[in-house]
């Protein structure tokens, strides 16, 4: 439960702040967003599932992120960024499809 | 990843062996480390050693970790969901400030136009003999420095739209009027007999140039507004659409519409009215005859230097 106290910290503590983005992570950022919501739908099913650990939620959210704006650079030093985000996007987005349906099941029993 | 040579294929594999990694995605979308982990205090369950929790340094650590998390997923929602960047503000304090200054150049030159035709009424009001003002009012006719009216020829081009499957501004540059495609089609009604000559109400005097400047096209450095252009000429209409027709004229519009899908129409209109553009400054010709003048070089510099399209007309009519 401390991963989800934490997130809510830093949460309230991001609205209340508002610090600025530097210019140089501004790219990364819609992708690192979309890896965030696909660790969030991994936890939320794990919670619903009954197997839910802080530390891999911690763990899995980190490195989604990291990775996911580590591609991204690595496409835009090769002159193919659009492409790459381009297929994190699907492969995440496939994951938060499938976690999401899997939390319907829980949920609607449907 | 190995090839599916015509090796004999054991009946434990699946047919869609080589795509480990679509079914990886999609059979198998929670992180496995979720079942590890559970599978782990399972284990530690059975054995009995109830590890219930983990140290506090470690519980600190994930603590900060997802304070760091929440507020960088945060911050960047935010920052993405910000409405209007400097960016984007800077650009529409620009426009306004181009529009502010074109409306202001445009009411200028209006009220040019009304001060001359106000020096007119006062220099007719006497003193000059009648005939010299003819002359004189006849010579702003045909330079384009007064208003005409009259009947004649209108040509509109309008910007290939690409097919009209794309947004106008991204349409295909060679699809849009250049100013070669107006001076040509102002050449041809020229030589057709045109007395006046007005591109989207700029009226073409014996100084004027059509030149194109990034996308846009200039007249007296004047930018039109696109992407319909209108042609207007005055003159006899019959006879100039016949000029017109026989002239190269016909033939490169239809060229313009054929390769790059820029639309054309030219129709005859009963009165038209080209506005003046105003008294031109002359700041270096000087008249030969007049006291102290001399031939400068500036003087043919500047009489060369503008590209007329009259002048070319009347080249061709000669």
């Amino acid at each position: 439960m401390i991963a989800i106290v934490g997130l809510v910290i830093g949460v309230v503590a991001g609205l209340v702040l508002q610090p600025t983005v530097p210019l140089v992570l501004q790219p990364y950022l819609p992708i690192a967003v979309v890896a965030a919501l696909d660790a969030l739908f991994g936890g939320l099913r794990a919670m619903l599932d009954g197997l839910f650990d802080d530390k891999v939620f911690l763990v899995s959210f980190l490195s989604n992120v990291v990775v996911a704006a580590f591609i991204v650079f690595l496409g835009d030093q090769l002159g193919v960024g659009g492409q790459l985000s381009t297929a994190v996007v699907v492969v995440l987005g496939i994951r938060i499809f499938s976690n999401a349906a899997s939390i319907r099941r829980h949920i609607f029993k449907a | 990843m190995t090839a599916p040579g015509p090796t004999v294929r054991t009946p434990g594999r699946r047919p869609d062996e080589s795509m480990t990694l679509l079914r990886e995605v999609t059979e198998r979308p929670l992180d496995p480390g979720y079942a590890q982990m559970a599978e782990r205090r399972a284990r530690d369950r059975q054995s009995g050693q109830a590890g219930t929790g983990r140290s506090v340094p470690s519980l600190v650590t994930m603590l900060l970790v997802a304070i760091l998390l929440g507020a960088a997923t945060t911050v960047a929602v935010r920052e993405l969901r910000a409405p209007q960047p400097v960016v984007a503000q800077g650009r529409a304090v620009l426009i306004e400030q181009i529009q502010d200054r074109g409306a202001q150049v445009e009411s200028l030159s209006r009220r040019a136009v009304s001060l001359s035709s106000e020096v007119d009424g006062l220099q007719s009001d006497g003193l000059l003999p009648s005939a010299l003002l003819d002359i004189n009012e006849l010579d702003r006719w045909v330079n384009g420095s007064l208003p005409v009216r009259g009947p004649g020829l209108v040509v509109r081009l309008t910007d290939g739209s690409g097919g009209g499957l794309v947004e106008p501004g991204d349409a295909p540059a060679d699809s849009r009027v250049r100013d070669a495609d107006v001076q040509f089609v102002v050449n041809e009604l020229w030589a057709a007999g045109a007395e006046a000559v007005a591109v989207n109400d700029e009226r073409l005097t014996s100084l004027s140039a059509i030149r194109n400047a990034g996308d846009a096209i200039l007249v007296d450095l004047q930018p039109l507004n696109g992407p319909t252009y209108t042609i207007e000429a005055v003159g006899d209409p019959e006879k100039m659409q016949v000029g017109f027709a026989r002239s190269a004229g016909l033939g490169f519009l239809q060229l313009l519409s054929a390769e790059y899908g820029i639309e054309n129409d030219v129709s005859t209109s009963e009165g038209m009215y080209l506005p003046g553009a105003g008294a031109p400054t002359l700041r270096y010709a000087q008249s030969p005859r007049s006291a102290g003048a001399r031939p400068t070089p500036s003087a043919s510099a500047s009489g060369a230097g503008a590209p007329t399209s009259q002048d070319r007309s009347q080249e061709d009519n000669g």
